[in-house]
């Protein structure tokens, strides 16, 4: 199965939050040192304006999971989703913001995964025993560095932390696929969408 | 009502921190000063309000750690929980979230608790996880940064109000049991009685040692520790007024702040 660095964008309202730029920007340092495909996931009622959006932006592949229970934010829901389609991608790296949504159901999906879970990430850090990930502790008096130990992680990203990628993915790969899909209710994903993503 | 609600003993903010060369372990400069994390105070008076309105509410207090994190089991008593419960671990083990959530998880499955309540986020360590972990083990609904709360016996279930970005608020109702984790400014926990000093006192809290409980490995590890670099400089906007609140309006909106 092809490994994938995983984004889950999030969003304000029917707006794309900006944070979901920065995730873009660590999956951008990831893949310089560990090359591999980067798929974003947007949830949502109505996305697929702003599934569009972030495919222009940053010129990765979107899979925009439609549910009318999303209008507003469901936890649980999301961690359902969320759960029925990552397996198949075969997430290494799951990007999430460190957001109330993102500290809501992160660690919990972390569990469900069997992954690692590192919260607070703020740098990248080559390591002799591979990637790190740098978060502070102790209201910002110690940086500690995490190594993951599972074939999996899932990273909540403090927001503010890296730097946005520019409007056209500008980094990112000029012949970046733009598949987008619509309409996918929770049932009707398990079949079909890894032809289509 | 069966209420069980996970403290953390942290250390002062004022603390000065020193990580040591060789090892790189955090160890504190001076004598260490400790006290309940402060979150975690503010879901123990969520369930000392609820156990003032809802007949027969029992409230435990649950803590991990080496021998000194007991004294937060005195204060929780103190301030009115009826036992506490310590799952002790050696001082040189610092567990990590999802083996505290692990043995947590255990010590509660099958007791019949309705509601766990923890504070959103440990002071010192700064992982939020543990809450929504512990709701994963025990397959329980979750919702955490609550500010406030409102249980229905009756109907089983308890009205939540989130605190979430943007000053805004989202509410939403959740079948119990379930496991919530609260936020700072809810409440203002209240002080520990003489009375139940002394009786906290006497009443010796559960000690387990963690190796009695099954655990599931922590799957991350802490591989060096550091402090931080003062990597940025400030930005001086240059222009006309209406250009600077322009470019200010541009700043914020980029670094998320503004919606």
């Amino acid at each position: 199965m092809e490994k994938h660095i995983v984004i889950i964008a999030e969003l304000r309202g029917k707006q794309v939050n900006p944070v979901t730029y920065e995730l873009l920007a660590l999956a951008q340092e990831i893949e310089q040192v560990n090359p591999m495909p980067v798929k974003v996931i947007l949830l949502g009622a109505d996305v697929e304006m702003p599934a569009r959006e972030i495919a222009d932006a940053s010129g990765k592949a979107v899979l925009a999971i439609e549910n009318g229970h999303l209008e507003t934010y469901n936890g649980e829901l999301t961690k359902d989703l969320l759960y029925d389609v990552l397996p198949a991608l075969g997430p290494v790296f799951i990007l999430a913001a460190q957001t109330t949504q993102g500290l809501d159901f992160g660690p919990g999906l972390a569990v469900r995964l069997e992954a690692a879970c590192i919260t607070g990430v703020n740098a990248l850090v080559e390591k002799g025993e591979g990637l790190c990930f740098s978060r502070t502790s102790y209201h910002g008096k110690i940086v500690t560095h995490v190594l993951s130990a599972t074939e999996t992680t899932l990273l909540l990203v403090q927001p503010g932390a890296f730097r946005p990628i520019e409007e056209g993915g500008e980094g990112f790969g000029a012949s970046g696929d733009k598949n987008l899909r619509r309409g996918a209710q929770k049932n009707e994903i398990d079949g079909d969408f890894r032809d289509q993503v | 009502m069966k209420i069980l609600v996970c403290i953390k003993q942290v250390p002062d903010p004022e603390t000065i921190f020193k990580v040591e060369p060789a090892s790189g372990r955090v160890i504190p400069e001076g004598r260490l000063k400790s006290w309940m994390n402060r979150a975690d105070e503010s879901a123990l008076e969520e369930a000392l309000l609820i156990k003032e309105t809802v007949s027969e509410t029992v409230v435990d207090a649950i803590t991990v750690g080496p021998g000194p994190a007991a004294q937060v089991l005195e204060r929780a008593v103190g301030m009115g929980a009826d036992t506490g419960v310590h799952i002790f671990v050696p001082d040189e083990n610092i567990p990590g979230p999802l083996k505290i959530a692990s043995w947590i998880s255990n010590y509660a499955f099958g007791k019949g608790y309705d509601l766990i309540l923890a504070g959103v986020m440990g002071e010192d360590h700064m992982h939020g996880q543990v809450g929504p972990m512990l709701a994963e083990l025990m397959n329980l609904p979750c919702a955490t940064s609550v500010i406030a709360e409102r249980i229905d016996p009756a109907a089983a279930s308890v009205v939540v109000e989130r605190e979430i970005e943007g000053g805004q608020r989202s509410v939403m109702e959740i079948i119990l049991p379930a496991v919530l984790t609260f936020q700072t400014g809810g409440n203002e926990p209240r002080y520990p009685t003489l009375s139940n000093l002394l009786r906290a006192k006497k009443q010796r809290a559960l000690v387990i040692p963690s190796e009695a409980l099954p655990i599931v490995q922590d799957r991350e590890k802490t591989v060096g520790a550091d402090y931080p670099q003062k990597t940025r400089a400030g930005v001086f906007l240059e222009g006309t007024v209406k250009e600077k609140a322009s470019r200010l309006l541009d700043i914020l909106e980029k670094e998320a702040l503004l919606f």
